[in-house]
């Protein structure tokens, strides 16, 4: 009876890990590791995949040489509930 | 210094239906111990600028010193000149990045907020990459110091554009309905949100 109430413990411990993973926005994970490990640079082929961007430009030290990166950043669109 | 010929116009929201050169200041959140200001009766002067709010990256800030990924931003500052002659306000503009790189461009801004900018210098071999997020990081700093306020990730600086050569208004209406129909589109597609509409 034991292992039975361990085991549906368990199946529920994963069914609920699964669950959490299926509720993160990638899209918002991707963007915060873009701007916080990136300084929101952005590429010739970025896409906004119709959001509002801000666009800024900042300087950063790459290979030890100062340069202007290009930067885009999710824009606040307001009316949250 | 080298120059690159470029031309390109903006415009200012106005108060009233038109600008007004006694409101021309440094907002609150750009003051600091290290800016200098000049006041004479036609011309209003601002030096040491800290303008790292126009870094999209600039917030996140505070969140790298506690990453191992931590890597340096370099800030810039900026001086600016205003001077009204006769119904226009004419002026200079300096970007400092310390030790990199200074850009520097002059405008006239019309009372009906019409702000146009002519050729940029600067002292690095090359900005032909960058010339379009420069022009528009020229323009929103003086929109930021004549309108009053700023409103950098937030919704104006990316719904007002800057347009090449001439003014058009139907380019600044156009981009802020687009601007309003992304708004939109992104509102009724968060969960979040009450949809009332």
């Amino acid at each position: 009876m034991e292992i039975i109430a361990l085991l549906i413990l368990f199946a529920g411990l994963i069914s609920a890990s699964l669950f959490w993973r299926s509720k993160k926005d990638d899209f918002l994970a991707d963007e915060s590791k873009r701007c916080l490990y990136n300084f929101c640079e952005v590429d010739a082929n970025w896409n906004s995949r119709g959001r509002v961007f801000t666009k800024g430009l900042a300087v950063v030290e790459k290979n030890g040489k100062k340069q202007f990166v290009k930067q885009a950043k999710l824009c606040d669109i307001g009316i949250l509930e | 210094m080298k120059e690159v010929n470029a031309r390109w116009v903006g415009w200012i929201p106005t108060n009233r239906g038109k600008l007004n050169f006694d409101f021309i200041e440094l907002p609150d959140f750009l003051e600091s111990k290290k800016i200098t200001k000049s006041y004479a009766p036609n011309k209003k002067k601002f030096t040491n600028i800290d303008i790292s709010y126009l870094s999209d990256s600039y917030g996140y800030k505070r969140y790298l010193k506690y990453s191992r990924k931590s890597k340096a931003e370099y800030p810039a500052t900026a001086n600016v000149e205003f001077e009204i002659r006769s119904t226009k306000i004419h002026g200079n503009i300096e970007i400092i990045y310390k030790d990199f790189c200074n850009i520097s461009t002059k405008f006239i801004c019309d009372q009906n907020g019409v702000v146009e900018f002519e050729n940029i210098f600067h002292n690095v071999d090359s900005i032909d990459a960058e010339l379009k997020e420069i022009k528009s990081l020229l323009y929103v700093l003086i929109k930021t110091l004549i309108h009053g306020d700023a409103h950098h990730h937030q919704k104006i600086d990316v719904a007002l554009p800057v347009m090449d050569d001439e003014f058009k208004p139907s380019v600044v209406s156009s981009s802020l309905l687009d601007y309003i129909k992304l708004a939109e589109r992104n509102i009724k597609k968060n969960k979040k949100v009450r949809i009332t509409f």
